[in-house]
């Protein structure tokens, strides 16, 4: 594999961490001011 | 006169060494990568924030802190290409690319990076620790690590489903994410 599509591959894999984080942050309870 | 003559002879032979020792070769010239947010979603509309997420830096193992572009060639074994370079410290771009993606995809939240303001009321923060990060000789690249969303102000992981077996805290590779259980407190 080429440095090129190493650098691409390696922003697909932080795109998809960030997805798995997002997914996580979206599903945490309502703060309560939120649940007010 | 002929003592001179043998020093002429010498000293040209020397300087013809000299010459024939420089390679005329063009030396390869770097080349510069970067890390690349997810850039289609940035467009999107933001709703209103209800909440702040802090992300914090992101830890890399030493052996990945470096300016070269590493490629793991085994368990043991690494190649450092000096003519494929970063851009940028591959942590902080780590960190800035992880916080962009998530600004992108959490349009109710507002994502910061550290350091935040110590008065910021964060919902969460995000901790990273990759233990591998690179192309692999084989063609694939691998993250390999753990993440956890961790309560705004202690180290605790907050747990997200109701489920004790399940936290914010995983293992992922390219093979697919797999639950990691969170040691007993």
């Amino acid at each position: 594999m080429d440095a090129t599509a190493g650098a691409a591959a390696m922003s697909d894999l932080l795109a998809e961490l960030a997805a798995q984080v997002a997914a996580a942050v979206r599903e945490l309870p309502p703060e309560p001011a939120e649940a007010r | 006169m002929r003592n001179r003559g043998v020093a002429l002879l010498g000293l040209v032979a020397s300087a013809c060494s000299v010459v024939g020792c420089v390679s005329l070769r063009r030396t390869p010239e770097a080349r510069f990568f970067v890390l690349r947010s997810v850039s289609e979603q940035a467009s999107l509309a933001p709703e209103a924030p209800v909440g702040l997420v802090g992300v914090l830096p992101v830890h890399l193992p030493g052996h990945l802190e470096r300016p070269q572009v590493v490629t793991e060639a085994g368990p043991n074994e690494l190649l450092i290409d000096e003519f494929a370079r970063w851009a940028e410290p591959l942590g902080p771009a780590t960190s800035r690319v992880l916080a962009e993606n998530l600004a992108a995809l959490l349009t109710h939240h507002r994502v910061v990076g550290s350091p935040w303001p110590a008065a910021a009321a964060l919902r969460c923060r995000v901790s990273v620790e990759v233990e591998s990060f690179a192309p692999q000789t084989g063609g694939e690249v691998r993250l390999v690590g753990r993440w956890a969303l961790l309560e705004p102000g202690g180290p605790r992981a907050i747990v997200l489903r109701s489920s004790p077996s399940v936290a914010a805290r995983c293992r992922w590779g390219l093979g697919g994410w797999t639950p990691r259980p969170v040691p007993p407190r």
